[in-house]
């Protein structure tokens, strides 16, 4: 009787595996999201280290520029949005934006948009690997409109009384 | 990858590396050893201030319409919560009637005491003088507005959209000027304000380095001096006025 019992339980336990099993097999793959081309040819890390490992780049960057100044455009939010962000996305529609749509899709809330620019500026500021070169306000140099501004304004002290 | 916050030299070179090299050196799989291009920082030694003439600063707000451009500070049409990085105040003699206008902004103090009471260390001054608001860290307990003589400091109270790219700016976070440090580590030697006041306004306001003997503003506050507003707390602003 005990025996009866523990064969059908095992028969039923059988069962219920093989079902799971073939539940799993019916289920194709997750698909990734469909992420947007990016404006220049390579990243500023390889794939799997900027997939990775973003974030940690970002974070030792921002405590770099705000405490010290030291500012890297290779490794700024700012170089990431200038590349794969498009000027006509939106913060609304996820699937128009580079790092709102992988986020949304992983479930991963970051914050980062709420203060910082989502959307490249006019005069874009791409990173030193960029093909399209660096933009000047990543000069560390000061460019020459700057340098012009300055000596108008020494200029103008200069001939004026205090 | 320190998260350590202490402005620390040696160890911050330590951790950039070599200058020069573009791409960071992966070690093990998440684990980076930090090389740059990154420019080398705050100018050694230095300590940015404004000189700031009353004499010849008059009815004009080409400074304060030029600072909220410049780093994308809006108006909610609701004057009571607007921010303000830098506002005109006009005052008067009440003894002669002699009236003055001057623009007021963060004073970038030497001993600042919205950074004595930040919990949190986000209130803090550069190793250049400027004194800034690290709004990673910022929880919006709004005490370094309290402590500030100068109602230098203003609150977001709500979500912002359209930020400039150089000043992050949002809700649950308190600001105020930054002295156009986004320019400075540029090299630029000149703020949004000082710029505005010699092409529109009179010609009132000075940048410069105040440890730099020969730069423009050591020059002119030594022939001519320049007073601290409140001189009386001891807070030895990097902002002077000339003519009060
Ligand atoms: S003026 Fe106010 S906000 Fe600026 S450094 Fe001094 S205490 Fe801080
Ligand atoms: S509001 Fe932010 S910066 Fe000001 S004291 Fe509180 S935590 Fe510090």
């Amino acid at each position: 009787m005990g025996r009866g019992i523990s064969l059908v339980r095992m028969i039923l336990a059988g069962l219920l595996l093989a079902g799971a099993v073939f539940a799993l097999a019916g289920c194709s793959p997750v698909e990734g999201p469909q992420m947007m081309q990016a404006r220049g040819d390579q990243c500023v890390e390889p794939l799997e280290v900027i997939r990775r490992d973003h974030m940690k780049l970002l974070s030792h960057e921002k405590d770099q520029a705000v405490l010290f100044g030291v500012r890297n455009p290779n490794h700024s939010i700012r170089g990431c949005v200038e590349c794969h962000v498009s000027p006509t996305a939106s913060r609304d529609d996820p699937s128009s934006h580079f790092c709102l749509n992988c986020h949304s899709f992983n479930a991963v809330r970051m914050d980062c948009f709420q203060c910082h620019a989502d959307k490249p500026a006019n005069d874009y500021h791409f990173h030193a690997l960029n093909p399209h070169g660096p933009g000047f306000g990543f000069d560390s140099a000061a460019d020459s409109a700057s340098l012009a501004r300055d000596l108008e304004s020494i200029i103008a002290l200069e001939t004026q009384k205090p | 990858m320190s998260h350590d916050s202490t402005p620390d030299l040696s160890r911050r070179r330590f951790i950039t590396g070599a200058v020069g090299a573009v791409a960071s050196l992966t070690v093990a799989p998440g684990i980076f050893l930090m090389q740059t291009n990154a420019q080398a920082g705050t100018k050694p030694g230095a300590r940015w201030g404004l000189l700031i003439n009353t004499n010849v600063c008059g009815d004009c707000n080409a400074c304060v319409t030029a600072c909220h451009k410049e780093n994308g500070v809006g108006s909610m049409n609701r004057p009571t919560t607007d921010a303000q990085w830098i506002r005109k105040v006009n005052i008067t003699d009440r003894a002669t009637g002699h009236s003055r206008s001057l623009p007021v902004m963060c004073q970038h103090c030497e001993h600042p005491p919205c950074v004595d009471v930040c919990p949190t260390g986000a209130s803090f001054r550069r190793a250049d003088g400027i004194v800034l608001v690290n709004k990673h860290t910022c929880i919006g307990c709004r005490y370094c507005m309290m402590a500030c003589p100068y109602k230098a400091r203003s609150f977001i109270h709500e979500h912002l959209t359209d930020q400039v790219p150089h000043a992050p700016r949002g809700k649950g976070t308190v600001e105020s000027c930054t002295l156009c440090v986004h320019r400075i580590d540029k090299g630029e030697r000149t703020t949004a304000c000082v710029e505005a006041c010699h092409t529109e306004g009179n010609g009132a306001m000075v940048f410069g380095d105040l440890n730099d003997p020969n730069s423009e503003i050591s020059r002119r506050l030594a022939e001519y001096g320049g007073a601290a507003i409140r001189a009386d707390l001891g807070l030895n602003p990097g902002v002077r006025y000339q003519g009060l």
